[in-house]
C-alpha cells in the first residue's frame, strides 16, 4: 500500500516542459475568440447579443448569480467582458486571471443561456482553470515576452499535474458520452443508425435531408467506430503510460501487443476524424474545434518538442542581421 | 518526464489526495446511472442503492456545479433517434395564406438562417425530445424578429413539424385529416400584438 502511494504522490509531483499547456491555450483561445465574436452577429443591439443574453430584450433566463452586481440584466455586458477575456487568453495577457475569470463570467452566461451551453462549453470551462493552474501563460505569451523583458523570465518547466487531470477529463468525456449512449440506434440492436440520423436531423445537418442515403454502410460503420472510440477512451490512459515508460518492465506482452497495433495513434486518429466529421457535417458551433483545441495534452512532451523542432525545420532560417 | 528527487514535501502529499478525491467524486457523479423512470428490471434493485449513495456523497459538492456550471456526466449527441421536429416560421399578410420563411434544414427556405441556425441560438429549438423551457422566450423573440424584418407582413406562425428519418431521408407525416404534414406547438404573432407590446411601457 505504501509503495503504491508513494508511486502515486511522484505521479502527481512530476515536471515536464509547458509547451503542451501553452498550445492549449492558444488553441483554446482562438475557438473561444472566434465563438464570442460570432454572438456579436447582427451588432451589438438587435442581434444575438440582445436575443440570446439579454432578458429585457431576449428571451435570457433571470439569474441570481454574483453577475447581478452588474445590472438587472448582465448578460450583455457578460458577454463583452468575455470577448476581453478570450482575447487575453489567446495573446497571454494577465493570463491566469483571464483563464479563471473566463470560467467564472461563462458560467454565469452559461446560466442566464443555459441551451447555449453545449456540452463543450463546461468542458472549456473546467480547461481554463486547470490551465491557470498549469501556468500555460508562460510560453509563447504576452505574459512571458514581458518578463523577459524585465528580466525575470517565467519558468518554462512547470508541474504535470494539471496536464495529466486534463488529460483524464478530456478521456472520461469520451468515456462517459458513451457510457450515455442508451439508445438502441447507436448499437446492433438498432442498426448501427445514429450517425444517419444525426447528420439527416434538421436541426444540426449541415445539408439537406438525404444526402447520405448512398453512404449509409459508411454511417453505420462511423457508427460502430465511434462508440468502440467512446466506450475504449480509458485504455487512452493505460497506452499513454505505457509510452511514457517504455523501460517499465511490467505489463510486457500489454505494452508489446499496444506498441505492435499503435492503439494510441489509432484512438486519437479517430477523435481527430470524429470531430473533423462533425464540422464538415453539423453545424454544432466550436464543439468539434473546442474539442480538438484540448488534444495537445494527450501528447508527451517529447513527441511536442520534437513536433516543434520539425516544424522550425520547415519555416524558413532567421536571416543573422549584418551591419549596413 | 522529469521527476523530482524521492524526497517529496508535504503539500505533494496532500496534492496527490486532494487529487484522488477529486477523481473519486468525479466518477462517483459520472456514474452512467438512468434517470428515473429508465431503470429496467434486472438492473432495479442495484440503482435503489447506488442513486441514494450517489446523491449523498455528490450533495456537499453540489456548489461546484452551481458556480461553474458542469458535472461529470457527459451527454455526446445522445439523441439519435428518427423521430425529429423540424423547425418552421412562416408568415402571412392580411388573411392571406401562410408563407414558409424558414424552415430548419431547407435550403429553399432559409430566411432569417443566420440568427434561426446561429450555433447560439439552435440548442433552444433543437428539442430533445421535447422544447425546453425557454421555448417559448424564443419563440416570441423569433416572430417578433420576423415581423420587425419583414414590415409587410401582418402576422408570423412557428410550429414543429414532425418527421421521421428513414435511411437517410427525411419523411413527412400525414395529419389525423390525411393532409401531408403533421404540427406541433403552434404559436401565432399579430402584429397588433406586437404593436401593443411596443406601446405599453417598461
Amino acid at each position: 500500500m505504501k509503495r503504491w502511494w508513494t508511486a502515486w504522490v511522484a505521479l502527481w509531483d512530476r515536471r515536464e516542459p509547458v509547451t503542451a499547456m501553452a498550445l492549449v491555450r492558444i488553441f483554446v483561445g482562438v475557438c473561444l475568440v472566434w465563438d464570442v465574436a460570432n454572438s456579436y452577429h447582427g451588432g451589438i443591439h438587435g442581434g444575438i447579443i440582445d436575443g440570446v443574453f439579454s432578458t429585457t430584450s431576449g428571451y435570457a433566463r433571470h439569474n441570481d448569480g454574483w453577475s447581478n452586481i452588474l445590472g438587472a440584466d448582465p448578460g450583455p455586458l457578460l458577454v463583452h467582458i468575455s470577448m476581453v477575456m478570450s482575447l487575453c487568453i489567446l495573446f497571454g495577457v494577465a493570463t491566469p486571471v483571464a483563464l479563471v475569470g473566463y470560467a467564472f463570467v461563462a458560467s454565469q452566461l452559461a446560466d442566464i443561456a443555459p441551451y447555449t451551453d453545449h456540452g463543450v462549453f463546461p468542458l472549456l470551462r473546467i480547461a481554463c482553470v486547470l490551465l491557470a493552474f498549469g501556468r500555460a501563460g508562460n510560453r509563447w505569451s504576452v505574459d512571458a515576452f514581458v518578463a523577459a523583458r524585465i528580466g525575470k523570465p517565467l519558468a518554462t518547466v512547470v508541474p504535470a499535474w494539471p496536464r495529466y487531470l486534463l488529460m483524464a477529463q478530456l478521456v472520461w468525456v469520451y468515456a462517459s458520452g458513451g457510457q450515455n449512449k442508451s439508445s438502441s440506434v447507436w448499437g446492433p440492436f438498432g442498426g448501427f443508425r445514429a450517425i444517419e440520423n444525426i447528420v439527416s436531423d434538421p436541426s444540426v445537418a449541415r445539408f439537406a435531408p438525404g444526402w447520405v442515403a448512398p453512404f449509409t454502410i459508411i454511417s453505420r460503420m462511423a457508427t460502430a467506430a465511434t462508440i468502440t472510440f467512446e466506450v475504449c477512451a480509458p485504455v487512452y490512459l493505460i497506452a499513454y503510460y505505457f509510452a511514457a515508460t517504455p523501460d517499465g518492465t511490467n505489463w510486457r506482452r500489454a505494452r508489446r501487443v499496444f506498441a505492435l497495433l499503435r492503439l494510441r495513434w489509432i484512438w486519437i486518429l479517430l477523435g481527430l476524424s470524429f470531430h473533423i466529421g462533425i464540422a464538415v457535417t453539423l453545424h454544432l458551433g466550436i464543439f468539434p474545434w473546442g474539442m480538438l483545441a484540448l488534444y495537445p495534452v494527450l501528447l508527451r512532451p517529447e513527441e511536442i518538442a520534437a513536433g516543434v523542432q520539425r516544424l522550425k525545420g520547415v519555416m524558413p532560417a532567421k536571416r543573422a542581421s549584418s551591419p549596413s | 518526464m522529469a521527476d523530482q528527487p524521492a524526497k517529496r514535501s508535504k503539500w505533494a502529499h496532500w496534492r496527490a489526495g486532494l487529487i484522488a478525491f477529486a477523481i473519486f467524486l468525479g466518477l462517483v457523479d459520472g456514474c452512467p446511472l438512468p434517470p428515473d423512470g429508465y431503470d429496467q428490471q434486472w438492473n432495479a434493485w442495484l440503482i435503489d442503492i447506488a442513486k441514494p449513495v450517489q446523491r449523498v456523497i455528490i450533495k456537499p459538492f453540489k456548489v461546484v456545479d452551481r458556480v461553474f456550471h458542469f458535472n461529470q456526466r457527459w451527454a455526446l449527441m445522445q439523441a439519435a433517434s428518427a423521430d425529429r421536429m423540424r423547425l418552421t416560421i412562416e408568415g402571412r399578410v392580411g388573411s392571406g395564406p401562410w408563407t414558409v420563411l424558414f424552415r430548419a434544414a431547407d435550403p429553399d427556405h432559409q430566411e432569417f438562417a443566420d440568427m434561426f441556425e446561429h450555433p447560439r441560438v439552435f440548442g433552444v429549438w433543437n428539442p430533445a425530445p421535447n422544447p425546453g423551457s425557454l421555448y417559448p422566450g424564443f419563440v416570441k423573440w423569433a416572430l417578433e424578429y420576423a415581423l420587425v424584418h419583414e414590415p409587410e407582413l401582418t402576422a408570423a406562425r412557428a410550429r414543429y413539424e414532425l418527421v421521421h428519418l428513414d435511411e437517410g431521408q427525411l419523411r413527412q407525416l400525414r395529419a389525423d385529416d390525411g393532409t401531408l404534414g403533421k404540427y406541433t406547438n403552434v404559436r401565432t404573432l399579430e402584429r397588433a400584438q406586437l404593436d401593443a407590446v411596443k406601446r405599453s411601457p417598461p
